[in-house]
């Protein structure tokens, strides 16, 4: 496979299964996704479209029942793959009883950072997400936003060269999206690869550059944002119109 | 693994539970030797100190590391800290054998503190123990050995009911070893008994013994045990743990007993030169005492066996939590705790297997079960070892290290590893 792709997934399938092995949900049927180096792709698609799955094959949590998955062009689960990922998951879970500090230093650590450049980052990090002055304190105590920014920072302790996030805006208040959006931006404009999943269309259209709708485990659109806004009627509302309308195509083609 | 030790050391430390732990061993130190009262002897006193506060510390430590194993992973993964860490490149073995190291450390620094106030405590109540003594038990062929020989004897013979040879072989033998492991030997008067016992020649000897009679009623006794060129007369009631100093003959013409010969036999022998039959039983009830080193330097090692335990316990516990949620986990530790303890007790003190109900084969069943596996797993007693005076061999301790802290750590962390994987899911 080409290094371009960072991410491929070609006829993916994912069957969960119950205790005795029988069949209970199929999340994912047939997929097929590339995200090229540099991208920022959004996944969007309704609630139990099978998007957490996907990623989930793609940090190599879970296993696909059929297809292959390939992240830089390896196994997800090779460590040289892992290395060079970070992820923000769509809850911001911490270890409540670490600091600010402690917390990206400890992602830092089990990305086999060097401690010295792992504190550097680390100071760097909190800084720019405007949690320096509270980096002593445990997360234990923070509000959701400020527990999101730490977990933001503990993706990005590492520096990796793509970036997986979960609903990044989830639980952040408008000042907040703005700044991770900004953020975002950043981070793509430095050449890092940010897949994206998020209910905020709005959000998905100001970050993006491509975009793959999913529903009921399938793929059933997608393509460069610029195009489908291009193509729009209501530019501020494009991609909310796209979206509908490919699910609507769908359940009519059902 | 050292950023997964140092998450876990931190949580222990900030969830105050070192501190806790901390306190409640110097509590069990200056509280435990007033509450439990001792008979005032020396021995009553060594006994508290050491039985009863290195047995509490013991306990405290053992299920502390069980209880705190049992929620670690499980929370995180209840908490779905768990995918963070595992889209790492770092493997998750690791993760779990560095909250195991955690757990480690925790039970570790327990014991040293225990080892210390142990040590400062006995002179301060006017206790200076003496050293222990290396237990030699009678060379004889395993009981299991001798167990399988009689079987083989049982079954050709006619005599032998049908119901016995048609009993599963392996119940059968469970019974004929526990047999072995109680049988007693009578000695009449002007009888000897031998035991062979292979001990080094230089050594300065006691006999540690203790002789019942027919009905279990006690009995004047008296006797006297021989080995190698040294003899110790022993006058006392049945009943009775005796110690018996073997010493150089002051002559040749000891009352009762022939002159020393050559070639010397390298059994132990005893005479019985009173009027009364005495028993015992070679397994149980016959030990040679040699010096051993000393005091510290014996619970040291209990200590270092103490926290093999705990080692062992904790990773257990890991096992348990990458498995179960954090309440079941620790439902079924502590059930398995309780069936482990029980175990061997119903297993040595079942009457009769062939007149059980169905019920009680299927719970003798279980509990033979848990004994041969928790005995697989670590057969150690270091609080009664060190409470007895019993010195430790090196070779022991190094075997309990290699596998309570070694080898059996090494596989349930590595299936808590490939469950943190299946269970991340």
């Amino acid at each position: 496979m080409a290094e371009e792709n960072v991410i491929e997934l070609k006829g993916v399938e994912k069957t969960f299964r119950d205790f005795w092995m029988r069949p209970v949900a199929e999340a994912v049927r047939g997929l097929d996704l590339e995200v090229a180096r540099g991208d920022v792709f959004g996944l969007i698609g309704p609630n139990g479209s099978g998007k957490s799955t996907t990623i989930k094959m793609i940090l190599g949590l879970i296993r696909p029942t059929k297809g292959t998955v390939r992240l830089f062009g390896l196994d997800p689960r090779a460590k040289a793959a892992r290395a060079r990922l970070g992820y923000l998951p769509e809850l911001s879970h911490l270890h409540s009883f670490l600091t600010a500090e402690e917390t990206v230093l400890y992602y830092a650590g089990l990305s086999g950072m060097k401690r010295t450049e792992a504190r550097r980052r680390m100071l760097g990090l909190l800084e720019e997400l405007k949690l320096a002055h509270v980096r002593r304190r445990t997360v234990g105590g923070f509000s959701k936003g400020m527990a999101r920014r730490v977990a933001i920072a503990a993706a990005l302790v590492s520096s990796p060269e793509l970036l997986i996030l979960d609903e990044p805006t989830s639980g952040l208040d408008p000042i907040g999206t703005r700044e991770v959006k900004e953020l975002i931006a950043r981070l793509a404009a430095g050449g890092m690869t940010v897949l994206l999943t998020s209910h905020q269309l709005f959000d998905v259209q100001d970050i993006c550059n491509r975009v793959a709708v999913i529903s009921e485990g399938r793929k059933v659109g997608g393509g460069v944002v610029a195009d489908i806004v291009a193509s729009a009627q209501d530019k501020r509302h494009a991609l909310e119109e796209y979206f509908e309308a490919r699910l609507n195509l769908q359940k009519g083609g059902a | 693994m050292k950023d997964a030790f140092q998450i876990a050391w931190r949580g222990l430390w900030r969830g105050k539970m070192f501190w806790t732990l901390l306190a409640a061993v110097v509590a069990a130190h200056f509280l435990l030797p007033g509450l439990v009262r001792s008979d005032g002897t020396f021995a009553g006193r060594f006994e508290m100190h050491v039985r009863v506060v290195f047995g509490a510390v013991t306990a405290l430590v053992c299920l502390s590391s069980l209880a705190l194993a049992c929620g670690a992973l499980a929370r995180e993964r209840e908490d779905e800290l768990l995918p963070l860490s595992l889209v790492r490149p770092v493997s998750a073995f690791s993760l779990a054998a560095g909250r195991w190291l955690a757990f480690l450390s925790l039970a570790a620094c327990i014991l040293a503190l225990h080892y210390l106030l142990l040590h400062f405590m006995l002179p301060s109540v006017g206790l200076s123990p003496e050293n222990c003594r290396i237990h030699h038990a009678p060379a004889l062929p395993p009981a299991e050995v001798t167990a399988a020989r009689m079987m083989e004897a049982f079954l050709r013979s006619e005599k032998t009911p049908e119901a016995v040879k048609k009993a599963p072989r392996a119940a059968v033998l469970a019974l004929l070893t526990a047999k072995e492991n109680e049988r007693y030997e009578v000695v009449r008067p002007g009888e000897t008994l031998r035991l062979p016992f292979s001990v080094p020649a230089d050594e300065t000897l006691t006999v540690q013994v203790r002789f019942s009679t027919l009905y279990n009623i006690k009995e004047p006794l008296c006797g006297v045990f021989r080995y190698r060129d040294s003899e110790g007369p022993v006058s006392n009631s049945t009943q009775a743990i005796l110690e018996v100093p073997l010493r150089a003959p002051l002559s040749d013409s000891h009352v009762g007993f022939e002159p020393l010969t050559k070639p010397i036999s390298p059994d132990l022998t005893f005479k019985n030169t009173g009027r009364s039959d005495v028993m015992l039983r070679p397994r149980r009830d016959v030990t040679l005492l040699a010096p051993g080193d000393s005091f510290a330097a014996n619970s040291l090692r209990a200590t270092l066996e103490a926290l093999a335990l705990a080692g062992l316990l904790a990773a257990f516990g890991l096992f348990l939590s990458a498995a179960l949620s954090r309440p079941v986990a620790l439902f079924t530790a502590a059930v398995l705790m309780a069936v482990a303890l029980m175990a061997p007790d119903a297993v040595s003190q079942f009457p009769d297997e062939f007149n059980a109900t169905m019920g009680e084969k299927m719970g003798l069943a279980i509990s033979r079960a848990v004994t041969r596996f928790t005995a697989a797993l670590s057969d150690v007693s270091p609080v009664s070892d060190l409470a007895s005076g019993r010195a430790i061999p090196v070779g022991e301790l190094g075997r309990v290290i290699a596998t309570d802290l070694v080898a059996w750590p090494f596989l349930f962390l590595s299936l808590s590893a490939f469950l943190l994987r299946r269970k991340s899911r």
